[in-house]
């Protein structure tokens, strides 16, 4: 039950977030929203690191540089996201995140790119997409 | 057009975002790896912004003080996932967070809260949302060839 609402919760402020920066970004301008939310959780995040004490930054030196900047990806991500939802509504613009999100993942597991173990697909990986580009197609009707 | 082809760019990146973190996860742990990801966030989107918008970065009139909780919104996502993994196991708990996203998104769009444009409910629009969760649940939930990947990692970090 825990587990349930917690992954609920998890899905809600997903969605929160996406809708959040957009009204921010309609106040102050997307870049101003994007700068100022990835500073306020960067605090947040060391407050909760250093309480956790789980605030290790040597072991970063152990991890490969094009790792590391995965999370700087987050300028583009919140950018999209926010003009996604001005254009198309939140509804939508999820979708085809999901879509994109999935889809190569699916891509890199199934092909065993980037150094990630080839993994098989089967049937209902390849049935689960189908149905996920037809929603996305009705959706967008 | 323009917000399709962004939404799909943006699942792209997540893509590629939650496999970076997952292996700095695996070395850093964590509460680390969270909050290089929010610092990495940061600085790109201080610079790009300051590239696209000059001195208009450090304008800060009309920023509200809820504005700067929001941020804190990516640490509830990164603890619930966690926790919700912990107890459900990746595949549940992942497929339960991309149902619960679209459930709101749904719900969103619907009363258009906070100042956002309402998006009425359709019977075409309910369909097309439940295809999507269908084919989540028998993308994620359904036999595959090998064993649980850790494409059931994804999202771990989403957006944190």
């Amino acid at each position: 039950m825990k587990g349930l609402l917690a992954a609920l919760a998890a899905g809600f402020f997903i969605t929160l977030q996406g809708v959040a920066n957009t009204s921010i970004s309609g106040a102050i301008g997307t870049w101003q929203a994007a700068a100022l939310t990835q500073l306020t959780g960067f605090i947040g995040a060391v407050l909760l690191a250093l309480l956790m004490k789980d605030l290790k930054p040597r072991r970063l030196l152990e991890i490969k540089p094009i790792y590391g900047i995965g999370g700087a990806f987050a300028a583009i991500i919140i950018f999209g996201t926010v003009t996604a939802i001005q254009h198309v509504g939140v509804t939508l613009a999820t979708s085809l995140t999901l879509l994109g999100q999935l889809g190569l993942t699916f891509l890199i597991e199934w092909k065993g790119w980037l150094g990630v173990p080839k993994t098989k697909m089967g049937p209902a990986q390849v049935a689960g997409m189908a149905m996920m580009v037809a929603g996305v197609i009705l959706l967008s009707l | 057009m323009v917000g399709l082809a962004w939404a799909l760019g943006v699942g792209l990146l997540l893509s590629l975002q939650n496999l970076f973190n997952y292996k700095v996860d695996q070395k850093a742990g964590m509460w680390t790896t969270t909050t290089l990801i929010l610092a990495m966030g940061f600085s790109s989107s201080f610079l790009l912004g300051l590239g696209f918008k000059g001195a208009n970065m450090f304008r800060l009139e009309g920023v509200e003080i809820w504005h700067g909780f929001s941020g804190l919104i990516g640490v509830g996502i990164v603890t619930c996932i966690v926790q919700g993994i912990k107890r459900l196991g990746p595949t549940y708990a992942i497929s339960i967070v991309l149902c619960a996203q679209l459930a709101f998104a749904m719900l969103w769009d619907s009363l258009g809260l906070f100042g956002l444009q309402r998006v009425p409910l359709e019977p075409a629009k309910v369909a097309g949302v439940l295809l999507l969760v269908a084919g989540i649940l028998v993308f994620k939930l359904g036999a595959r060839g090998s064993h649980e990947s850790r494409s059931d990692d994804a999202n771990t970090e989403q957006m944190a």
